[in-house]
This record gives structure tokens, sequence and C-alpha cells, in this order.
């Protein structure tokens, strides 16, 4: 088991999601950066579908009390066994009433922590990750204990290079609405850095945008790494825990890996759009 | 038999597909969606559907099939349709208590709309509203059929937090917030009865969609009775079907 000593600023519970729920409105959920967490379930011999703990920005630290093998991977944290460095993509084993503690991100934002089996938490509607009014808890608190599921599912070999995280630039597709925006601005977006303003696990904000407009659509679907165009011309990349419909022209989308590259930018930091056609 | 509308398809992403129809807002465009669905319902190719007012984005299994194919595929389905005989839809009565201990808005919008609070409560509960597609939140009903007199554009600055069960009006929509959320429309109400139960993995929303709501207005005595009962898990609905 482990018992939760300090909550950081934000750690949730994640897997791959809740596939196949939209049609009531639930959101997909799962883990914002799918490389680092397939990357750190894969490393230690778990399958991908293994709930891992998402740590955002700074913070957290866990008492573990009975041994297992644990594996980090993602942003760079200064993280610590009791008073040992450790480092992302290894395996380290961890033994009883040792504490991992996570000081702050030193490069890209959200780090993952698998242990050997999978934590334990609430299933539902199929998933364990942590969702406002699906989940009873929407944050791992102080205090909580999650044991080990020991789960023996066939390993994954889903490894894919760390360092491709931390690019900044975003592959995209045009949206369906893709064509409402003018020829100047469609240059912009090839060509500018765009800031991010704030994020949270629904989406991204950026600081600059295109030109302000009145496009409107009908309510229509969307999916994580679709980027809206809002009145202020300002875009909005949907990410894991966004709605599953939406009323601001799509303009963009991103791939798989694209929403992973994001996942790990934070306030202030610069990306760049690349556009690509889907093959 | 040549279907009635003509849709177009659109590459998403790596692995969904968009199907557009014409864009508006229909009963007859929503049902002719749903009669596409249930022909790919349990279809081996087919992840999940995310379904608007008038298209429908599908995700399909890539590694099985190409885009063009499953494209190709999806086309020949489609014009090989054959309507189905749809279970007849139900009309659920929603009970709301307009009083002013819920109507945050009341008074805003019926200055706004230039009707008073009577005329509102009995435009909004007289009509039924077709039930298009859940979205925005679990549980959150897209909801058809609002009188153009109780239409408003949303607010400017969105409320930060509406309250679990608010009926409330938006655009030319109106609809029930599920859960404690942030929101632009107008409240004029608010409802005892739960409409997502995130427990229920087989039906986790109370009332399924291509079905009809209907806002029965009660007093506070009466919404307290009610929402004893929600709470006890004795509450029942009350359902007619829908002749027209």
């Amino acid at each position: 088991m482990v018992e939760v000593l300090d909550s950081g600023y934000h750690i949730t519970i994640q897997d791959r999601g809740r596939s196949g729920f939209s049609k009531y409105g639930v959101p997909l959920s799962g883990s914002m950066d799918y490389i680092s967490s397939n990357n750190a379930n894969s490393i230690i011999g778990n399958s991908i579908d293994e709930p891992v703990f998402e740590i955002a920005m700074m913070g957290g630290k866990f008492l573990f009390t009975e041994e297992v093998d644990i594996c980090i991977s993602g942003a760079v944290f200064e993280v610590k066994l009791n008073n040992n460095s450790i480092v992302n993509n290894t395996i380290t084993r961890v033994q009883k009433g040792d504490i991992l503690n996570f000081g702050k991100a030193l490069k890209g934002f959200r780090i993952y922590l698998a242990i050997s089996g999978g934590f334990d938490s609430e299933l539902i509607l199929k998933s364990r990750s942590y969702f406002e009014n699906i989940t009873s808890s929407s944050v791992v608190k102080k205090g909580d204990r999650f044991n080990f599921l020991r789960n023996k599912t066939k390993p994954s070999n889903c490894i894919n290079h760390p360092e491709l995280i931390f690019e900044n630039i975003i592959e995209v597709s045009r949206g369906p609405e893709f064509n409402l925006i003018s020829g100047n601005d469609s240059k912009l977006l090839k060509e500018q850095f765009f800031t991010v303003s704030s994020n949270n696990r629904m989406g991204y904000f950026f600081k600059n945008g295109l030109s302000s407009n009145n496009f409107s659509i009908i309510t229509s679907p969307v999916i994580p790494g679709t980027i809206q165009l809002t009145p202020s011309g300002k875009m909005i990349a949907l990410m894991k825990d966004g709605q599953v419909t939406g009323g601001y022209p799509r303009i963009l989308q991103m791939n798989h890996n694209s929403i992973s590259i994001l996942s790990q930018k934070k306030q202030g930091d610069n990306i760049r759009f690349k556009l690509v056609n889907l093959s | 038999m040549m279907r009635k509308y003509k849709i177009n398809f659109f590459h998403y992403n790596q692995n969904s597909i968009l199907v557009n129809w014409p864009q508006s807002i229909s009963i007859e465009i929503s049902t002719d969606i749903n009669t596409f669905c249930k022909a790919l319902y349990n279809d081996e190719n087919i992840i999940e559907f995310r379904k608007g007012y008038c298209s429908l984005l599908i995700q399909f299994n890539s590694e099985n099939i190409s885009y063009n194919h499953f494209r190709v595929y999806l086309i020949n389905i489609y014009k090989n349709l054959k309507e189905i005989n749809i279970v007849k839809p139900l009309v659920w009565e929603i009970p709301v208590c307009y009083d002013n201990i819920f109507s945050f808005d009341m008074n805003e919008y019926s200055k706004k709309i230039s009707l008073t609070k009577d005329e509102i409560i009995q435009l909004h509960s007289s009509k039924t509203y077709y039930l298009h597609m859940y979205g925005f939140l679990p549980g959150f009903m897209y909801l058809g059929g609002l009188d153009s007199k109780l239409q408003i554009s949303r607010k400017t600055i969105p409320s930060r937090r509406v309250l679990k069960g608010s009926v409330a009006v938006g655009g030319s929509q109106t609809g029930i917030y599920p859960s404690n959320s942030p929101g632009g429309w107008y409240v004029i109400g608010n409802t005892p009865i739960n409409l997502f139960d995130a427990s229920n993995l087989n039906q986790p929303v109370a009332i399924p969609d291509s079905n009809y709501v209907k806002f029965t207005p009660v007093s506070i005595e009466e919404y307290e009775l009610i929402k004893d009962e929600v709470e006890k898990s004795e509450y029942k609905f009350i359902k007619r079907e829908f002749n027209g």
C-alpha cells in the first residue's frame, strides 16, 4: 500500500480513460501525456492499461508500506527516494517504509508514477481515471491510501523516446472549420509562436491568437486534441477532460503525440503549429 | 431507395471520421442520425460515437481498416439503411420548482424578454422538448423546441457556479445542469431529480435520447417531497407515450 503524505499541486489517478461513454456526455479522461504514462508502465512490465499517478507542476510525498517496483516518466522533477535522487525511465525497487518525495518540475509539467501492477482505486464506468462527479474524489488527497492491484496483465512494449515530449512543435491537421479562417490568419498559424496562458486537464489556453470573429457552429462533437477558435480570436486546445461537444469552430486537430507534447507545457511556454495532412 | 439527406465525410484525426448532415437542427435529422447509429451498433470496426445535432463523429479501429475503406463502408451502409420501427418515444415529466429561491436569474430574464414570470413559467412548461443528445457535462441533455418568445442570448459573463438541478435557458435551448458547474444560461428553476448516475454502468442517464421531456411546475413543498423520494431511491418518473 502507499499512503499520501502530501498531495502536491495536482495529483490524480489516470488510466486509458472512459471510452464508450461520450454518448452520455462523459469526457474520455485518461493520462494527458500517453507517451510518458505508457513509458512508465511499459518499462516496469505493466500493461499500458494500468492506473498511474499523474503529478502536475510540483509536490507529492508518498509512504510505501510494502516492497514494490516503481518507475517515473515524463517531466523532469526533483525526485527523492528517502535521501537519494532517482531518475526517470528506470526501475527502482522501493522498500517498506520508504518515502518518495516529488519536488518541483524542472523541465516539462506532468510526471507519471507507475508501480508494478498498478494503483487500485474505484472503477467507475470502466475506468479509474479521476473526474469530478464521476469518481468520488477529483484529486488525490493527503491521507489517501492506495492498494496495489498486482495485476498479472500482459506487459506492453510501448516505449517512445523520452525526449520527444519536450519538443515545441505541435503537429496538427486541418479541423472541419479550418476554411473559415482568413489567409492571413492561416499564415499566422503556421509561422507564429503561441504562448500558453493557462492550462488544466480540460484545456490549454493561449495568450495570443487570431483575428476576432463572429463564427459559430451548431453544437457538434469534439474530441481531445480539437483546437477551437473563440470569438475573441483566442484558441482553446481541448485536452483529456474536455467536453464531448462544442459550439466553437474546430480549426485544428492535434494528433496523439501532439497532445502528449502540449501536456508537458506550462504557463509562458511557447509552441508552434506544424500543419500536416492525415494520410 | 435514395436517402432524404446528402451526407458528407471529414477525416477528423488518425482514427475518427466526422459525418455531417445538412447543418440545421431538426427532429428528422436527429432521427436519421439515430437510424444510422443503430445500423452500426456493435460494429467491430467502431470504437465509439459522439453525436451532435446534425453530425456524428465515429472513432474507428484504424489498425483493422483504413480511412478510405471505412468511408466507403459507411456510405454503403447509409445508402442501404432501412427505416426501422424505432420504439415509440416517451414523454418524461420533470418536476421543476420555479420559486424565487431557485430562479436566480428570473428577474433579469423577465425584463430582457419582456414577459412576466407567470408567462415564462406557462410557456416553458407547456412545451414538450426533444432530447437530441447528451453533451457538455455528464448527463446534460440538449433539448430542442424552446418557444421563440423564450429565446435569449447567453450571458456575456458566465456564472462561476450554477447549482445542480438548475433549469436554465440560453440561446434557443433549455436544459438542466446535472451537477454544479460554471454556466452561461439564465437559471429559472430547479429540479430535485437526478439525471446522471455514474454507478449505473448500463444506463447512467435517467432519460434515453430521442425521447421527449416536459417540465411540470411544482411548489416548494412538492419539491421537498420529491427530493426526499429521490434520496431514498423511491422516486418513479411520470412518463407517457408521445402522441405528437
